[in-house]
């Protein structure tokens, strides 16, 4: 699931992203980074085959230097997580089903948020210092 | 206060006011003879001052000279009790107890009671998941600590093998429980060693002591803080803080989300001379910054203070405080989704554990 989800990121939003970023708060799978002028724009992925109740908790400690946090389930367990869309609601935490063949489909789009901790969210900048104004798309994730 | 080997010079505690000592007792710590961890080696009987590569063969020729000099250490710094350490084993081998007898517990008697030293032994017991699940194991340790004539009370220390920070396996707690009670019901005197904030459910046992530990690795007891990691990769934990009315330590990016999510954060935290520094949005929180936990020994100790001395009242109290704690665990997730190490999930357990051995004790 991971390496054809990096697929589909790359296509469809650029390469401003980092996976497996170490030392924040919990290890996102994918953190990207969207630039547009001076505003940096951190949106993180929380893949997962199943068990959406402890992605939805982990995509919560993202939000501590995202401005938007994504948990992306295997199609065939988003049903479960559909249930309680509310979950995400509540929490604002997006909520995508994706398949092997990289369809995406947005179940939940979050509003984008400030961050809750400035120096996790200085550090995730500094790290995604090739962030870049190429990145695409960066529209269709937030509400 | 406990005093630990591998933290402080065995000189240094032996010029520490006297004081400090006269109501505590040394942690030996000879679970593993070989190890000189930290100031361990400066200690008079550690093993490998009496011999080099100290094996178990050794104790055959050594185990007495070595308990003397465990007691003149102690006699010196004048602590109020003498400890009888207890040697660490993964699995316990089938002479675990008879050897313990042999090497430990006859030689510091004997040479207690052949110096005519009036002072309280306590027994350093480490107990298994097993002793406490396997009943058999269970009424094997509980017949060998209570068989002593000359010991007053035990050094409990609970192994603590789970990987979750509050513990939160019913059957573990509740054994827990009924193992403080029936050696009080015996006559013995119980205290506890590496706590984390379970010390306050086993308080409703009525041990004579619990401990408060700073760190995690105080908290809780596992044979890795005695061996030499040195090489070994180590995981530094998150900077946490912990409450009294969520009886919870937090981690410290959930109290910045709770910051922005929830104007009236500050009031789920103990005040403390430590707290108004530590909630500047300055402070740099690192796990091995003094005032969170300079602030949990105060803050808890005043929690264990203000227990009730009756046990039937202790354990309404905690009830009461538990039931709390999840009415307010409540209010922050309705903005605030907490991990499981951080959202009180080992409370309804608590609750659980409290009502059986509510009813053991009613029985």
């Amino acid at each position: 699931m991971s390496f054809l989800f990096e697929k589909f990121l790359k296509a469809n939003f650029g390469n401003s992203y980092l996976k497996e970023c170490q030392g924040l708060f919990g290890v996102p799978d994918f953190v990207f980074c969207a630039k547009q002028k001076k505003d940096v724009s951190i949106i993180s992925f929380e893949l997962k085959l199943k068990n959406w109740k402890r992605a939805a908790k982990q995509a919560f400690r993202y939000k501590s230097f995202s401005h938007v946090s994504y948990v992306v389930l295997a199609s065939r367990s988003a049903n479960a997580a559909l249930n309680n869309i509310e979950i995400f609601e509540k929490y604002n935490i997006g909520l995508a089903k994706f398949d092997n063949n990289s369809d995406f489909e947005i179940l939940f789009k979050p509003e984008s948020n400030l961050p809750y901790s400035e120096n996790l969210h200085q550090k995730i900048v500094e790290s995604l210092s090739m962030c870049s104004e190429k990145s695409k798309n960066i529209q269709t994730l937030v509400r | 206060m406990i005093f630990s080997p591998v933290n402080i010079d065995a000189d240094k505690l032996l010029a520490l006011d006297g004081k400090l000592k006269q109501s505590g007792f040394l942690d030996p710590q000879l679970y593993l003879l070989n190890e000189a961890k930290g100031t361990l080696d400066t200690y008079p009987y550690f093993p490998g001052n009496l011999k080099p590569d100290f094996t178990t063969p050794d104790l055959d020729n050594s185990h007495i000279q070595l308990a003397q000099l465990c007691v003149d250490y102690q006699i010196m710094n004048g602590f109020h009790y003498l400890v009888i350490p207890a040697r660490y084993y993964t699995d316990n081998p089938t002479t675990y107890f008879a050897q313990s007898t042999e090497y430990f517990v006859t030689p510091f008697c004997d040479y207690v009671r052949e110096n005519k030293i009036q002072k309280k032994i306590l027994l350093s017991v480490i107990v298994k998941t097993i002793m406490l699940t396997d009943e058999q194991k269970r009424n094997e340790v509980l017949n060998w600590i209570t068989g002593h004539q000359d010991i007053e009370g035990v050094y409990l220390i609970f192994e603590n093998n789970f990987s979750s920070k509050q513990i939160k396996d019913f059957d573990y707690l509740l054994n827990a429980l009924k193992f403080i009670k029936i050696l009080k019901d015996n006559q013995m005197e119980v205290h506890l060693g590496y706590n984390n904030t379970e010390a306050l459910l086993f308080s409703i046992a009525m041990p004579d002591s619990v401990s408060i530990g700073s760190y995690e690795n105080l908290r809780s007891f596992g044979i890795k803080r005695f061996q030499d990691m040195e090489k070994s990769p180590m995981r530094a934990p998150n900077a946490r803080l912990y409450s009294t009315q969520l009886l919870q330590w937090v981690d410290y990016e959930y109290i910045q989300a709770m910051k922005v999510l929830m104007p009236d954060y500050e009031h789920y935290f103990d005040n403390s001379e430590f707290k108004p520094l530590m909630f500047k949005p300055e402070f740099k929180w690192h796990f091995a910054k003094p005032e969170p936990y300079k602030h949990y020994f105060y803050v808890f100790d005043k929690q264990i203070k203000s227990l009730p001395n009756i046990q039937e009242n202790r354990i309404e109290e905690l009830k009461l405080t538990i039931k709390n704690a999840l009415k307010l665990f409540k209010e922050i997730e309705t903005k605030v989704l907490l991990d499981d190490d951080s959202n009180g999930s080992h409370l309804p357990t608590w609750f659980n554990v409290i009502n059986a051995f509510q009813n053991e004790l009613t029985i």
